[in-house]
């Protein structure tokens, strides 16, 4: 088996910094051996000086900020648990437990209006499942990237199907190739797949022969 | 005394249609399983997946560039745009500037491959619905455009034109002069179908006021495309999120007013007339010479990070959700097929339904299996 197929560290966020990781979780980073002989060691080359910040991942993340203290507001200052910007968009990271409430109060304020459910996909770290959606506000413009992790063993996440109907057969896909149970499913069945197989194939550590 | 009046006295019983996979009308191999008592449909299950190849887990293992070939049998009836929207994807991760003449080329064959396919839906839907000869028509016309393609990347169907940072080939010597001549005799050819089809009785029987639906529901199912237009909802995303070059050119977008069956394919009529203005204008201003491939690393590495962006395809909002770590192989790519989200709203708009109504309304929603099950 390749060694692509093994898990892999994590990705990191577009500007560079680890998504919210506990301390625990992080890769620990590698040691250099070569430091230790000392004066054999070149000079490192001088850095080069960092890009300067993109004005559209600013502006982002200014406003991810603004959309956490809105739902500080307006439901509970623990739903939100990081923000931050997905390429240009603004990012919020959601506590499972507020996962329907967030996306419902989204949709019905008049502030924001996020009422289209643009693109919803799930992704396997090592540590996790991590679930994202996209949502637009046809009248308003907006467009945001919501974000909630579960636990790879007993991966299970609210189901948003009463809030975006259209989040039913997103929800199926990612059930059936990644195997997290969104609860509160109407009909959560396979979808691509048939009903007698085994195993999620979306997961890093599937493999057809083991299954 | 007939029968009908004393309805309540007929006895009825549920029975199970299963239509499908193989069926023609299907557009490759959906298969639906229709509860009906007596000819009123009570209940509809769609069951896809028969042609699923699990192109998202394929491409982990694959290099961006290897990734292209793979979204042509995505839409097989639109490979262009899909080719385009995954290069689109990953030239926005990478801030990749494309070379004027490759953004011009690419307008223009996905304006093109937009009227090829909107020509095979009509073709195809009046098949459904019992007419022979439009599809005879719309082939002839729907093979300039495929041989036009043919001589540009070579391939009739699945064209891997595209590349990230541009196209692969420059059109080839009096290419340009070709396709000009294509949108005039088409814009001719328009008026034919126009009084072919919109005005004809039987056509207009079949559909009008068939499956419909207002703008609250297609968003809420987040359905998008020709379907989100016909309730009359401006929702176009060459307008509303304008990438490309598409801010350049003077188009209109076309609205439904009743959300049926009819307004649905004569959207497909009016926006094939819409990137005909939008090739013909591209042709005028296309610079005469020029790279068609903008400067790019030999090795193409996302840098980390997650993007997501879609453009309007044929059939709604075709996305692409990539997830790097700065590698040059995706860790997940994810994509928005709208032909599988258009299709979710289908057991809504059957349920009281006659069953002879279930091939008008199923193939009103255009759905392409190839991208259903992706």
């Amino acid at each position: 088996m390749s060694e692509d197929r093994e898990h892999r560290t994590p990705p990191k966020g577009p500007e560079g910094k680890e998504p919210s990781v506990t301390a625990a979780e992080r890769p620990k980073p590698v040691s250099k051996p070569a430091a230790a002989s000392g004066a054999a060691v070149k000079p490192a080359p001088p850095k080069k000086a960092p890009p300067p910040p993109d004005p559209r991942v600013e502006a982002a993340k200014a406003k991810a900020e603004e959309i956490r203290k809105f739902i500080d507001q307006q439901l509970s200052t623990e739903a939100v648990v990081e923000t931050g910007a997905a390429h240009i968009h603004p990012m919020l990271l959601i506590r499972k437990e507020d996962w329907v409430a967030v996306v419902e109060l989204l949709k019905r304020s008049d502030a924001y209006q996020l009422n289209y459910l643009e693109c919803m996909a799930g992704t396997d770290y090592p540590n996790y499942i991590e679930v994202v959606v996209y949502l637009q506000s046809t009248e308003l413009g907006h467009f945001i990237c919501l974000k909630t992790r579960t636990d790879r063993e007993q991966a299970e996440i609210p189901s948003l199907c009463a809030v975006h109907p259209g989040a039913n057969w997103e929800e199926r896909e990612i059930y059936d190739l990644l195997g997290v149970t969104f609860t509160g499913h109407p009909d959560l069945r396979r979808i691509m797949l048939d009903d007698d197989f085994k195993g999620h194939p979306l997961r890093k550590d599937y493999s057809a022969w083991e299954a | 005394m007939s029968l009908i009046d004393e309805k309540d006295q007929v006895r009825t019983e549920e029975m199970l249609l299963n239509l499908g996979p193989q069926h023609p009308s299907t557009h490759g191999v959906l298969r639906l399983l229709v509860k009906i008592n007596g000819e009123t449909i009570t209940d509809v299950e769609p069951v896809i997946g028969y042609l699923h190849r699990g192109t998202e887990k394929l491409a982990e293992d694959l290099q961006y560039t290897q990734i292209i070939p793979y979204t042509d049998r995505l839409d097989y009836l639109a490979a262009m745009l899909n080719n385009y929207a995954l290069c689109h994807t990953i030239e926005q991760a990478m801030d990749l500037e494309v070379p004027e003449r490759a953004e011009y080329l690419r307008v223009i064959v996905m304006e093109m491959q937009r009227v090829a396919s909107h020509l095979m839906f009509i073709g195809a839907y009046l098949l459904d619905l019992g007419a022979m000869s439009p599809f005879l028509y719309v082939f002839a016309d729907r093979e300039q455009i495929v041989q036009l393609f043919n001589e540009i990347c070579g391939a009739r169907l699945t064209y891997n034109y595209m590349r990230v940072g541009g196209v692969k080939w420059d059109a080839p010597p009096g290419w340009l002069e070709k396709v000009a001549d294509f949108v005039q005799y088409l814009k001719q050819k328009f008026h034919m179908y126009d009084e072919l089809i919109t005005g004809n009785e039987i056509f207009l029987a079949r559909t009008r006021g068939i499956g419909r639906f207002d703008t609250e529901t297609a968003l809420a199912y987040g359905l998008s495309g020709i379907n989100l237009r016909s309730t009359g909802y401006p929702w176009d995303l060459r307008r509303k999120k304008p990438y490309s070059i598409y801010d350049r050119f003077d188009f209109d977008i076309p609205v439904g007013q009743n959300g049926d069956c009819f307004d649905r394919y004569y959207l497909h009529l009016l926006e094939i007339k819409e990137s005909l203005r939008i090739v013909e204008q591209a042709l005028k201003s296309i610079p005469s010479s020029g790279p068609v491939l903008g400067k790019v690393p030999k090795m193409i590495r996302v840098p980390a990070g997650e993007y997501y962006s879609g453009i309007e395809g044929a059939r709604g909002e075709l996305g692409f959700y990539i997830v790097s770590e700065g590698k040059d192989k995706p860790y997940r790519l994810k994509i928005r097929k709208p032909s599988f989200i258009n299709l979710q709203l289908l057991p809504e708009l059957l349920r009281g339904q006659s069953i002879a109504n279930v091939i008008a309304i199923l193939g009103a929603v255009d759905i392409v299996l190839g991208e259903v099950d992706a």
